[in-house]
């Protein structure tokens, strides 16, 4: 998943800056998207929420 | 494109979130410290950061784009608070090496924080800073090129790497080798 995340922000960067910007503004959208759906599903899962 | 102070900070800025990184990498590399998720999507909220600055320096510099910025600097800042939460508590322990006293999620919180305070000043001052031009076109031109290479080839380096942490299912808790590289 993390992995898959960092792929698509690299995905984003290329094609921002090889001109085409508005489809790396939607690579960049997925990522962060996804980016907070897992970090409140890693605040679920993790030792730290349930003390 | 005509380049004035504003590029100069941005170009500045990206090279600070870059350093940042790189410093993780030092870290990782010389104490043998793999990150934990936690870390990894500070790593992640730090390059989204870089891509507004990014986009900054490709397209001039743009409202929208320091919007994306900002989306990437609350982020980092709510995931490195919601680390140091979790390690102040008395049965759990600190994760990683110190740095000037303070651990690394402490250092991505003030990271991330003072990024936000520089893209509020950015915004407030921009009128004035569009006026100051910049008569070393040649040298920010090259710069920028540069400048992204090195934040496409980190994000590229940091997809690698975790693929070689946590393959592509979840990452684990406490990551003590590479899954991929010695097994």
């Amino acid at each position: 998943m993390m992995t898959l995340l960092f792929i698509l922000l690299a995905c984003a960067m290329v094609t921002a800056v090889s001109g085409y910007k508005r489809l790396g503004i939607a690579f960049f959208s997925v990522t962060v998207l996804s980016a907070v759906f897992y970090f409140f599903n890693l605040m679920e899962t993790s030792v730290g929420i349930q003390l | 494109m005509r380049y004035n102070a504003a590029i100069e900070l941005n170009i500045l800025a990206l090279l600070g979130v870059l350093s940042l990184l790189v410093g993780a990498y030092v870290i990782e590399i010389t104490h043998h410290e793999l990150p934990c998720p936690l870390c990894l999507l500070q790593r992640l909220g730090l390059l989204m950061i870089a891509f507004g600055f990014l986009l900054n320096l490709n397209y001039g510099v743009k409202m929208e784009h320091y919007g994306f910025s900002l989306l990437g600097s609350i982020f980092t800042t709510a995931v490195a608070m919601r680390q140091i939460v979790l390690h102040i508590v008395p049965t759990c322990s600190t994760y990683g090496p110190k740095f000037c006293n303070l651990h690394l999620y402490t250092w991505s919180f003030i990271a991330a924080s003072l990024v936000t305070i520089f893209i509020a000043l950015e915004l407030a001052f921009d009128p004035f800073l569009e006026r100051i031009e910049t008569t070393k076109t040649q040298w920010i031109k090259k710069t920028i090129v540069i400048v992204s290479a090195i934040t496409i080839a980190l994000t590229i380096c940091n997809a690698i790497t975790t693929f070689l942490t946590c393959g592509v299912g979840a990452c684990p808790e406490n990551p003590t080798q590479y899954k991929y590289l010695f097994n």
